[in-house]
């Protein structure tokens, strides 16, 4: 009877053991949620999690739900069309008007990182934008394929894009913004400053998207907004990653492989560069980032800029500032800036990499092509 | 030795022989059912994928189905191991194989400037297959596609 009672539990332990291997182990799956609603781009929410109920998959589903609601409510806020931001550029100078919490917490950041980079990173290049061709526009001087716009009506908008004469505060749990005073008449029609949040929303957005996750109590997965913006919780397969790192291939902009892999968790990964939205005229490339004091697609030796940080919205304004900015003042700035990390490719093909916090860039190929 | 004391003998002896063997088989089972599973989980093979051009679902396909096409771009034909779907796009060609029995896709061919998608397969939930310069991306319905950035 004892030695039954003995085998009896040496099975019963051994099952146990290979149960809870199993549940710890492999009851980590992945679920993914994708959708092209928001910001014109596709959005990505992956989870890993112990998916062995109903309910968790439920639970997943509700997330995916409330992130969902997070993009829809940015995008009310600072898309393009039907939101405040459209309102706000519909204002006649010097107008003000209550905004939401999005729109003043852009605001406030932009103004941060307009000031911390001399105006490399300014959402009010907008009419510049428009000007360019890179956003939908009613300018009949706008430029058409096959032309540049005149230099006439580049320094005609210059005036508006001076996004430190945008005022925003804050009363009683309310946010307000007046517009500038400054404003151009050309051929009977009178422009006003405008905003451009196309650089910092998404990152925006994707952050508030991995808070919902966290709060619901997620450790594993990740948040994607395109790829220019993707925010990383930890990573539990090695499918993905080392470690509680995941692996996070960079893609070259001209070569289109993968130049780089970062091994990251906790943070957010942002790019920008010319690569993605741009024309070709004469030869030469035009970026739909433009540069605020020239009134130009920014032209230097940066073809895209990646960022690693905490903040992925900043991170997405750092990046665009970066390609403004050009090699040699982002080197400088960055050696001011040991929270922020970079990888960029310049126009001779060269990967520059700057280690604030010690990146680990496993590429082979990270020297001079 | 009388039989009563073989028979104590006996009681005394916690293990025999035949006991020990007992005890490993009911190890190695439970080992390789253990094994079994949880390989089996580490590769799973995808159950469904969907192709996406310029973040637009133009296909979709549960793996040994024929699928949907959802965009006048994709054409699908039946060959002998599943099917062959073509995205034809104004920035180039992609032709991709679904091998129904393995599970698996695989570019056949494609005009892109470098060829780097030729060289990618679907055969784990992870796996994707991205064409950039044409904007196009095949991804597991039913896994997590590796974070990219740029």
């Amino acid at each position: 009877m004892k030695k039954f009672l003995v085998i009896l539990a040496t099975i019963l332990l051994s099952a146990t053991l290979c149960l809870g291997a199993l549940v710890s182990c492999s009851g980590k799956k992945g679920k993914q949620y994708t959708t092209t609603a928001y910001f014109g781009t596709q959005t990505v929410m992956a989870i890993f999690d112990d998916f062995i109920r109903n309910e968790d998959t439920e639970k997943a589903e509700k997330v995916w739900q409330e992130v969902k609601a997070v993009f829809a409510s940015v995008e009310s806020s600072v898309g393009r069309e039907n939101s405040v931001l459209a309102d706000f550029n519909a204002l006649e100078a010097g107008e003000t008007m209550e905004t939401d919490v999005h729109f003043y917490n852009l605001l406030k950041l932009s103004a941060k990182i307009y000031d911390q980079t001399d105006g490399a990173f300014n959402p009010a290049v907008a009419p510049l934008v428009e000007l360019w061709g890179f956003l939908p526009s009613d300018m009949p001087f706008a430029r058409k394929d096959g032309e540049l716009p005149s230099q006439e009506y580049i320094d005609k908008f210059l005036p508006l894009t001076d996004f430190s004469e945008i005022e925003f505060s804050e009363e009683d749990g309310k946010y307000y913004v007046t517009k500038p005073l400054a404003s151009v008449t050309i051929e009977g029609k009178t422009y006003t400053s405008e905003l451009d949040f196309s650089g910092i929303g998404k990152g925006y957005a994707a952050g508030l998207a991995a808070e919902v996750m966290k709060e619901a109590g997620y450790v594993y997965g990740y948040v994607s907004a395109g790829s220019s913006s993707l925010v990383l919780l930890k990573n539990n397969s090695d499918d993905y990653g080392s470690g509680e790192n995941w692996y996070v291939d960079l893609v070259h902009p001209t070569r289109q492989d993968i130049y780089a892999r970062l091994e990251k968790n906790s943070v957010s990964v942002s790019t920008s560069g010319d690569y993605e939205n741009n024309f070709l005229y004469e030869g030469k490339t035009y970026s739909h980032i433009i540069d605020g004091k020239s009134g130009k697609p920014f032209d230097n030796d940066m073809r895209c800029v990646t960022v690693v940080c905490d903040d992925p919205a900043s991170g997405d304004a750092y990046s665009t500032a970066f390609c403004v900015m050009g090699e040699e003042k982002t080197l400088e700035f960055l050696k001011n800036h040991p929270e922020l990390e970079a990888i960029f490719v310049t126009g001779k093909d060269v990967l520059q990499v700057y280690n604030g916090v010690g990146a680990v860039i496993t590429a082979s190929d990270i020297t001079e092509k | 030795m009388s039989l009563k004391k073989i028979s104590e003998e006996k009681q005394n002896k916690f293990f025999r022989k035949k006991d020990l063997i007992i005890y490993i088989l009911v190890a190695v089972v439970i080992a390789a059912v253990f094994l079994a599973v949880f390989f089996s989980e580490d590769n799973d093979a995808p159950e469904g994928i969907r192709i996406i051009y310029a973040d637009e679902v133009i296909f979709t396909m549960t793996i040994g189905e024929e699928g949907t096409i959802l965009s006048d771009v994709v054409t699908r034909e039946k060959t002998y191991f599943g099917y062959r779907i073509t995205v034809a796009t104004e920035y180039g060609s992609n032709v991709f194989d679904v091998n129904v029995k393995e599970k698996t896709v695989s570019v056949e061919s494609a005009d892109c400037e470098g060829g780097d998608c030729r060289h990618m397969k679907i055969s784990k939930k992870s796996d994707s297959i991205v064409c950039l310069p044409h904007l196009l991306r095949v991804e597991c319905t039913d896994g997590v596609n590796r974070p990219v950035s740029g």
